[in-house]
């Protein structure tokens, strides 16, 4: 039987860069394939040529066996062949059953939302899949929003299903009945691609892998020939970064942070976002914040740097109290900060590389004198950062919004860390990362720790908080339900406690 | 895991696509963008011309009449650049708020309350001061004036989020009301008090009137061109420019580098009020001479928004674009006279900016025709 989807060949040049090299991809009917790599290593343009969305320089495509050159997305549907996105493409206003039908020719113009609802149902039983069509998008959970497009796409008699990191947005408990879901299609002969950079992901619901690495492909066998060792190697290959444990001599110093009784009421019929919460961050130490999303970590984050301001307590800052002062004076006294949300407030999208390095700094003596910016010494700045993190993909004259998510959130950390914080507020500085970039990140964290940095780490990653953290504080309900040297508790423990059981 | 979104294919149409590719450009040569301007303005011409012939005229008559009463002599260029001079600071004025993403379109009142402002000093110090130090007295009185009214829209903006829409669309009329009572309705310092049966603006001392040097341009357009330069080094290299493009993309990334919204908001009104200012002083000095309302409010505020918008919000590309609407402004009533149509003029003018307009997609997109390989569906 002719494979679902064969490439020959397929290159990809963006600005003369050439990001996908002669891949040869192959994808059987009715297998789950993943397509592994890292931040940048061509996964998603693998994909969005495949998908319609862009058009490749070079190679060819055949899809079940005829060729396939789609030049639309909507081209790609009509061939049966579909994406569901990071972001999904749903009306939030509408319900399941409109967008499910949505954009359908067969739909008649006018149509009751039962009759709706009733074609939606036959769409669903007829794969196995149920979300309620009467009730809005807006109100769904995400990986029931995931499930909504998954079945938009079936019913438009999508074949080749291809999923961008479909995991980064769900619950561990919701990436399993997706995985679920996708086994479910399979075993119904359809092809399934599935773009990740988990490694535990491929081994628990991938049939085949095929690694990919800066744009070309390095390996391609079935997941029972290989180990989470191997596609480890083959993902980053051999300058695999050193494990942790060398953070043998570094002692802690004076109280840097300390937050006394910091309340944050915002509106007093609800429970408030932080409640009485008490923490100390010493010079050379990592302090890592446990909890499950949502329980006060962002407030936490935002009422140290000054983005909130607190209802009651006090913040001081090396004995100062700060708990009043505006943003820009916490950045003079030395407080870097990772903001959780880097696309919209930790960079400047849609501005130049200097632009965003300059962040944070445009005040200071070195930028600047006077009202005049220096610009020659911002550029050698910027050129010395991109350097020594390993910046890729920046081009002149044109905004950082070109650049990978892995290369801005290490745009982000080379420009907090290289301001040579005293105290450092990271928030989820390793989410998206690959694993050779994350241990890049928390290896980063560490040697700042031994220059003498406070760092306040929060991360979802409870593994991360463990591994790094000298004192761990969980947060549950915007309380500090427990507070450890991190030597004396383990993943268990953490894990009752962010549940709320003490 | 984003790569740049700048690849896309071109919609279908019927059965068949399209075969072309367009792409952001990495970076844009000046002759480049000049080449593309120019095709623009013959493509405009063309399509003009196809109308003035369905219209019955001779579009080449048409033209070369356009040209004359634009630039074909002294006169007729001392006309079209008195109407750039106001254009290229109320561009700039709404350039700079629009660079920000305050979407003030008061430049209106603000040019009306500078020309009052501008005026008033001129009567009063004028007389007493020589030339050089009256015309900056004007100037400066201007850019008070119109800062102040800008400041009106701005505080309640950046106090209690007031939509600047409509508190600066607003007050573009209330400035209008106040000029008018000034001159038509009560006996003010600036009435002419020697007619009074007559209502109109008392004439302000020589040493404060613009002569034109050669005949053909005055301080006032050098005052633009500087402000235009000092606009564009100030967002590019100033730390309060570099505060107003970081707000203008994302306020949270603003609030996140410690930029206080409240003080950033009214500088930015003080400055595109005081540069809207600007130009009802420079226009008192160089054409009225006097607080004449009804040669004051024509509009320049609310074109200087098409200025803007034209130019891409480029300080410096509003130069060319505001010399380009000087041009069709000053020539429009002169050509209705020469016969054609008032209206055919309109829709040129119109034409000509949007293929302008359109043009600055090209400079900054290329666009290929992609082969199409063989059985591709």
């Amino acid at each position: 039987m002719e494979p679902a989807v064969r490439t020959r060949g397929l290159s990809k040049d963006f600005f003369g860069q050439s990001v996908l090299e002669d891949v040869d991809f192959d994808l059987r009917w009715g297998e789950i394939h993943a397509l592994l790599g890292e931040n940048g290593a061509g996964k998603s343009t693998l994909c969005s040529i495949l998908a319609g969305l862009y058009h490749p320089t070079r190679g060819e495509m055949m899809l079940a066996g005829a060729p396939y050159s789609p030049h639309s997305p909507h081209a790609a549907l009509e061939a049966g062949v579909g994406m569901v996105y990071q972001h999904f493409r749903l009306v939030e206003q509408m319900t399941v059953a409109e967008n499910i039908l949505l954009g359908n020719p067969d739909v008649p113009v006018r149509m009751t939302a039962s009759g709706l609802a009733d074609r939606a149902r036959e769409v669903m039983d007829r794969h196995g899949l149920w979300i309620e069509p009467t009730r809005y998008v807006a109100d769904l959970a995400v990986g029931e929003k995931q499930q909504a497009e998954i079945i938009r796409l079936l019913n438009r008699g999508v074949k080749v299903l291809i999923l961008d990191e479909p995991t980064a947005v769900l619950t561990p408990r919701e990436a399993e009945a997706l995985f679920a879901t996708l086994r479910n299609l399979a075993d119904q002969g359809q092809g399934v691609i599935l773009v990740t950079h988990k490694l535990r992901e491929v081994q628990q619901s991938a049939d085949t892998v095929t690694v990919l690495r800066s744009g070309k492909k390095v390996a391609h066998q079935g997941v029972e020939d290989t180990t989470t060792h191997d596609l480890a190697r083959l993902m980053i290959g051999d300058d695999l970064a050193p494990g942790s444990g060398v953070d043998a001599s570094h002692t802690t110093g004076d109280k840097l942070l300390e937050l006394h009784s910091v309340s944050v009421v915002s509106d007093a019929a609800t429970r408030p976002e932080l409640d009485d919460v008490s923490l100390t961050v010493r010079a050379g130490q990592i302090v890592g914040v446990a909890g499950v999303s949502g329980n006060g970590q962002r407030e936490l984050a935002e009422v140290i740097t000054g983005l909130r301001t607190t209802t009651s307590g006090t913040i001081r800052l090396r004995g100062e109290d700060i708990s009043s002062q505006t943003i820009g004076s916490r950045i003079n006294k030395g407080m870097g900060f990772v903001p959780e949300d880097r696309l919209t407030r930790g960079l400047v999208l849609g501005l130049e590389i200097e632009d965003n390095v300059l962040l944070r700094s445009q005040r200071d003596r070195e930028f600047s004198i006077g009202p005049f910016l220096r610009l020659s010494a911002i550029r050698q700045w910027a050129r010395r950062l991109i350097d020594r993190f390993d910046i890729r993909g920046v081009r002149k004259g044109l905004p950082i919004s070109v650049l990978s998510g892995g290369n801005l959130q290490r745009l982000i950390l080379a420009r907090e860390l290289s301001r040579q914080p005293a105290l450092l507020v990271a928030s989820e500085p390793t989410r998206g990362l690959d694993v050779g970039a994350a241990e890049a990140v928390r290896t980063t964290l560490k040697t700042e720790r031994g220059r003498g940095v406070g760092i306040l780490l929060f991360s979802g990653d409870l593994e991360e908080v463990l591994g790094i953290s000298d004192e761990v504080v969980v947060m549950y309900e915007g309380r500090i339900v427990a507070s450890r040297p991190a030597s004396e508790v383990d993943v268990a423990q953490v894990g009752r406690w962010m549940a709320g059981v003490t | 895991m984003t790569a740049p979104a700048v690849d896309r294919a071109a919609p279908r149409s019927g059965r068949w696509h399209i075969p072309i590719t367009v792409e952001q450009r990495a970076a844009s040569r000046f002759l480049q963008q000049l080449g593309v301007n120019l095709v623009a303005l013959v493509l405009a011409f063309g399509l003009g011309a196809i109308l003035l012939l369905m219209a019955g005229d001779n579009p080449f008559d048409v033209y070369r009449e356009m040209f004359d009463r634009a630039f074909g002599s002294s006169r007729a260029l001392r006309e079209t650049l008195r109407s750039t001079t106001p254009l290229i600071l109320t561009g700039l004025a709404v350039t700079v708020c629009f660079r920000m993403g305050l979407w003030s379109i008061g430049a209106e009142g603000q040019l009306i309350a500078g020309s009052v402002a501008g005026a008033a000093a001129a009567l009063v110090l004028g007389p007493s001061l020589p030339a050089p130090l009256a015309v900056a007295a004007v100037v400066i009185a201007a850019a008070l004036g119109g800062a102040a009214w800008a400041t009106l829209a701005s505080v309640p903006r950046a106090l209690f989020g007031t939509d600047e829409v409509v508190t600066t669309l607003m007050l573009n009329f209330v400035a209008l009301g106040i000029m008018n009572y000034l001159i038509y309705g009560s006996v003010s310092y600036w009435r002419d008090r020697t007619n009074l049966g007559f209502p109109a603006g008392k004439v302000i001392p020589e040493s404060a009137q613009l002569d034109p040097y050669f005949g053909v341009f005055d301080a006032g357009l050098i005052i633009s061109l500087a402000l235009a330069l000092i606009v564009a080094l100030a967002l590019r290299r100033t730390v309060w420019g570099y505060q107003l493009r970081v707000a203008g993309d994302s306020r949270a990334a603003a609030s996140y580098a410690g930029i206080s919204a409240t003080r950033q908001i009214i500088s930015v009104f003080a400055v595109s009020g005081a540069l809207a200012g600007i130009a009802g002083g420079t226009f008192v000095m160089s054409i009225t001479f006097a607080l004449e309302p009804r040669a004051i409010a024509v509009n320049l505020g609310f074109v200087g928004i098409v200025v803007a918008a034209v130019a891409l919000l480029k300080p410096l590309l509003v130069v060319p674009i505001a010399f380009l609407m000087g041009a069709l402004l000053s020539i429009a009533p002169s050509l209705s006279i020469f016969g054609v149509s008032p209206a055919v003029v309109i829709v040129i003018q119109g034409i000509i900016l949007l293929c302008v307009a359109g043009a600055q997609f090209f400079i900054r997109y290329r666009v290929r025709i992609t082969r199409v390989e063989v059985g591709s569906r």
